[in-house]
């Protein structure tokens, strides 16, 4: 079981963390990996009384194991996460406090903005959550030509566990600044002539971005003007993603990550965040 | 470090590139790896994929593969290995350097140094320089290096043959698809490593001929491979294989070092006629010459049916066309430093005439339209659209409309006459040029109540397509027009036999000249249409305004923000438009519609191009508008360099280059070229306090040295007197072999007056 891959969910006992229950279970069948349900308590219960509480009322995962663990909810997850190397952390956007004014719930916040691994957010609120027989096809993967290799390169192997492909879309838009790290690459400022700047930009951008992808991992690319959050929800929409990815820093403050919170509020798919380094 | 190889490593091979105009080879890691593109380039090579595609210059196998392998295990470059890696493009001497730390797992350390370059004093000559100490252990070290076929990146070329040369040395043999160029590359390396006694094989692996070099190596034992390359091609000669092999082989009793001072002394020899020096602003130097450097790289004097692509020899991106930018940008440089390279450029033009011929024939006109994209022999290759990453599925109509190509031909191969008086190129092939693009115009205008107009154009601002009397073309046309009659008047007058014979063969009327005076006097112009503005095209002014200060900052270029429809009906300029007329034709406008439109198309342009901030820069130095004009300098002395257009890794951007000396030159020291001679009139920017630079001119050559707001001095190297004064002042004739100097007043500029020793 060790040498399977491990998905974790963090269950709090509400309906609402359930939501990404359909998820997991498909992705941890998908990959043939181990899913790891992960409830965080004092008082651990017995194994039937905890399905109960969690509000389980079946698994049809292949492989699961069931963990209480103790302590403040995020330090114990994350914890819990990087101690079996999981692969990535599922979980719905809220829990017990559930609150659709807020973009997320305290225990998901703490995990995005910390988590090593990917994390895979889903709002209980969308209208069509996924279930036990999700078989995600394509992931869209807005990249905004900072060279962001670690986060990338993870999303890049999930996409290959999942024997998903992925979209990646750069968008470019007024007020938007140059990255400043050495490597970004940006829609070309200048197009001398068309016939040669664009064949020869995605050439370079996939190089650069796309270079260590799995073999597997089919890329497309796409480019497009307009508001980030807008463009990636259309475009989302209008090519049957099933999936976004997005890259960050990790942090939800306030004036910080306006598109992550953007897609956060509106979309109706699964997120898959993945911190970047800053 | 992994981080910067991924990510940048194409880009760094095209800076990198080493070049002496017969050919280019970027950058590259000599190990290769998964994120190199290597790439070397010779001039002319060109091949098809498939008959009906368009021809592209033809990447030959790569010389430079180079592996080392310590106890069979290779040494690469990967974040884990390196303690020390860099890599130094010393620009002076054209040679490219690279250090490199390795650390393996087993904790054995290796010092390697290797050095390249492309001969400048031999032109099929490269050499590669390998130096191997091993820091901390006693192992076997193996050294591969050979010539790789690189069937990933050139389509266009087959291996013909590849295998050991007799004694030492292996060689490939190649041939271009569709043009059948065959390509002959031979290589021989020698072994020097004191005590040392190396074991030596050639093999061929995977189709891949390679030299090996095996020895046992002693802590901090130095070992150095010194691998020599020829290359020669069909287009040189009819036996390419023996003159590569025979060349490689001559070279046995030559030290590397010797060749290499060769070397050295060909490029000190082209410093002493290019350099620019400024002092007060090192990244302008570092720009300055970099710019130089590669355009030095890019032209071969003796190579007359090649020129110089968008992005010259280094890179593949732009499949080494040649498009307008190569007289309008690249050649001025060649004309004021090496006329001998301007003069290849431009007969390369004379050469292409036929297809230039057949192509006004085929759209219905008379004389010679120039391709777009010009390749071999000059046919058209504009691809007649490109799929955007949008999904938009753009037409490419320059092929078609940008007919302003052919003024830049002429613009060049008159400028090239007014400033070295070649009267061999003017009767071999600058009045033959200089006619067929006049009577191409003539026969492209349509006449309107006494006036021409020329309609359904392209101009240089390539947002507005398919438009009627475009300024920068009606105005070119008509410069085109009356220079072909000054020329022609000129060859007629001082060699009437020469003209007769030339006359016949281009089946000339006397009544043709006439008609084209006429044209050119009653084209129209748009002088003042508005106040002192001249309109772009007929209609501009009816377009959308807009100011492209309102859009940024951005990460794209402007139309791809605005989406192309809404582009092209705004007054969004690409690129210098209007803006050249004010450098091009100077003397044409006021002082005030100078000053005027400049601003006024200022703000409405995008710099969609990379060809356009030099040009803003050069205006708005002549207009003493030197914050503006120190911006656009910036900007495009970071155009390779700082990698901000997104694609330096397809090669550098030659005509930006060009560009950028241009702005130093024309812009900063305000050079004006006439036919009586030169004029200048130096506005620096604050931080130079000191500016040094050489022009050839009537085969003299004037050294010139302005120190900021004090004094000009200029020395006149040669036999003869030179026209030279302070612009909008009277003209002097300096002689040569004497100093003189202007001086500055505090308000201007004095006339020279010479100095006493």
């Amino acid at each position: 079981m060790k040498d399977k891959p491990a998905i974790v969910i963090p269950l709090d006992g509400s309906i609402t963390a359930t939501a990404a229950l359909g998820a997991a279970q498909a992705v941890a069948n998908l990959i043939e990996g181990v899913l790891h349900i992960v409830h965080t308590t004092e008082r651990p219960l017995p194994e039937d009384q905890l399905l109960k509480t969690l509000n389980i009322d079946s698994l049809q995962v292949k492989c699961f194991v069931l963990h209480q663990i103790s302590g403040d909810a995020v330090d114990a997850i994350l914890k819990f996460a990087l101690s079996i190397e999981a692969k990535m952390i599922i979980m719905s956007s809220h829990g017990h406090t559930y609150n659709p004014q807020h973009l997320v719930g305290g225990t998901a916040i703490g995990i995005i903005q910390h988590a090593a691994m990917p994390v895979m957010v889903i709002r209980p609120g969308i209208k069509k959550l996924p279930d036990l027989s999700w078989t995600p096809a394509r992931m869209l993967l807005p990249l905004e030509g900072a060279p962001e290799v670690a986060a990338i390169e993870q999303i890049f192997s999930l996409a290959k566990l999942m024997g998903v492909d992925i979209d990646v879309l750069h968008i470019v838009f007024v007020g938007a600044e140059q990255p400043s790290e050495a490597g970004a690459l940006t829609s070309p400022k200048y197009i001398d002539y068309p016939q040669y700047d664009w064949p020869a930009w995605a050439e370079e951008f996939i190089s650069r971005f796309g270079a260590h992808r799995p073999l597997e991992v089919k890329l497309r690319l796409f480019h497009r003007e307009g508001r980030p959050a807008d463009v990636m929800l259309g475009f989302a929409l209008e090519n049957n993603e099933d999936l976004i990815a997005l890259s960050w820093h990790g942090h939800l403050e306030k004036e910080r990550a306006a598109v992550v919170k953007g897609i956060l509020q509106r979309t109706e798919l699964p997120i898959l965040l993945m911190r970047s380094e800053e | 470090m992994k981080k910067d190889i991924i990510h940048c490593e194409r880009e760094i091979e095209s800076l990198f590139t080493v070049g002496n105009g017969y050919l280019g080879t970027r950058g590259s890691l000599e190990e290769q790896g998964s994120v190199s593109n290597p790439a070397t380039l010779v001039a002319g090579v060109y091949g098809k994929t498939k008959a009906d595609a368009t021809e592209e210059l033809a990447v030959v196998p790569d010389w430079l593969l180079t592996r080392i392998y310590v106890e069979g295990e290779e040494l690469t470059l990967t974040r884990e290995s390196i303690l020390e890696h860099r890599r130094i493009l010393d620009l002076k001497r054209a040679v490219l350097i690279r250090e490199w730390r390795h650390r393996n797992d087993k904790g054995r350390i290796t010092t390697i140094k290797y050095l390249r370059f492309a001969s400048l004093a031999d032109r099929h000559l490269m050499v590669l320089r390998l130096v191997v100490i091993p820091e901390n252990y006693r192992a076997q070290i193996r050294v591969e290096t050979g010539i790789k076929p690189c069937q990933k990146c050139s389509p266009v070329l087959t291996i013909v043959e590849s295998g050991a040369l007799e004694d030492k040395g292996v060689f490939v043999e190649s041939r271009t698809q569709f043009s059948d160029i065959v390509i002959a590359e031979a290589q021989v390396s020698r072994f020097a490593g004191g005590s040392i006694t190396p074991g030596y094989r050639t093999h061929n692996e995977q189709s891949i001929p390679i030299e090996e070099w095996t020895w046992q190596a002693e802590i901090g034992q130095s070992a150095t491979i010194e691998k020599f390359v020829s290359i020669y091609t069909s287009r040189d000669t009819d036996r390419p294989g023996p003159a590569a092999r025979k060349h490689v082989k001559g070279l046995a009793d030559q030290k590397l070092d010797d060749i290499l001072g060769k070397h050295v002394d060909a490029w000190a020899h082209r410093w002493s006629t290019s350099l620019i020096a400024v002092q007060g602003d090192h990244d302008a130097q570092k720009w300055i010459n970099f710019a130089t450097y590669h355009l030095i790289i890019a032209a071969n004097p003796i190579d007359e049916h090649s020129s110089i692509s968008a992005r010259a020899l280094t890179g593949t991106v732009y499949k080494g066309h040649i498009f307008w930018d190569t007289e309008m940008f690249i050649l001025p440089f060649f004309i004021y430093t090496h006329p001998e390279c301007a003069r290849a450029m431009l007969m390369y033009r004379y050469h292409t005439l036929p297809a230039a011929r057949k192509k006004a024939a085929e759209m219905g006109y008379e004389g010679a339209l120039y391709a777009w994209e010009s390749a071999m022999n000059g046919d058209e290759m504009t691809p007649p659209f490109v799929p955007a990453p949008t999904g938009e599925i753009i037409p490419i109509l320059s092929g078609k409309l940008e007919q302003h190509i052919n003024a830049a031909v002429a613009y060049g191969a008159w400028s090239y006459w007014n400033a070295t008086q070649d009267v061999d190129f003017l009767v071999t092939g600058g009045v033959e040029i200089l006619a067929e693009t006049a009577r191409f115009w003539a026969s492209r205008v349509e006449e309107r109540d006494g006036v021409y107009h020329i309609n359904d154009v392209e101009g240089p601002d390539e947002y507005h397509e398919g438009v009627d009397d475009n300024m920068y073309t009606n105005m070119m046309a008509a410069w085109n027009l009356k220079r072909a009659v000054e020329a022609i008047d000129y060859v007629e007058e001082f060699y009437p036999d020469i003209w007769s014979k030339l006359q016949n063969h281009i089946e000339l009327a006397m009544t043709e000249t006439e008609c084209w005076v006429e044209i050119a006097d009653n084209i129209y112009k748009d002088v003042i249409h508005s106040g002192n503005l001249i309109e772009q095209f007929d209609g501009y002014f009816d377009l959308q305004d807009i100011d492209v200060a309102d859009y940024e900052p951005r990460t794209a270029a402007l139309d791809v923000i605005l989406g192309r429809e809404k582009t092209a009906a705004s007054q969004l300029v690409k690129q210098a438009d209007v803006v050249m007329l004010l450098y091009l034709m100077e003397d044409e406008f006021t002082e005030k519609m100078l000053r005027d439109n400049f601003e006024y198309y200022d703000r409405r342009t995008a710099h969609g191009s990379s060809l356009c901030p030099s040009i803003y820069g050069l205006v708005a130095a002549r207009l003493g508008l030197m914050e503006t004009s120190i911006r656009y300098f910036r900007q495009a002395g970071t155009i390779d360099l700082a990698n901000n257009m997104g694609n330096a890794s397809g090669g550098v951007h030659a005509a930006a280059l060009g560009g950028l000396w241009q702005q130093v030159i024309m812009g900063f020291a305000g050079v004006r070229v006439k036919k009586e001679g030169v004029y200048l009139y130096p506005s620096m920017p604050d931080s130079w306090n000191h500016l040094t630079f050489s022009l050839r001119w009537r085969n003299q050559l004037l050294h010139f040295d302005v120190e900021r707001e004090k004094h000009i001095t200029v020395t006149v190297e040669g036999d003869r007197e030179v026209g030279a004064g302070i612009y909008n002042r009277p003209l002097g004739l300096l002689a040569p072999g004497r100093t003189y100097r202007a001086i500055w007043d505090g308000v201007t500029w004095q006339g020279f007056n010479e100095q006493k020793a």
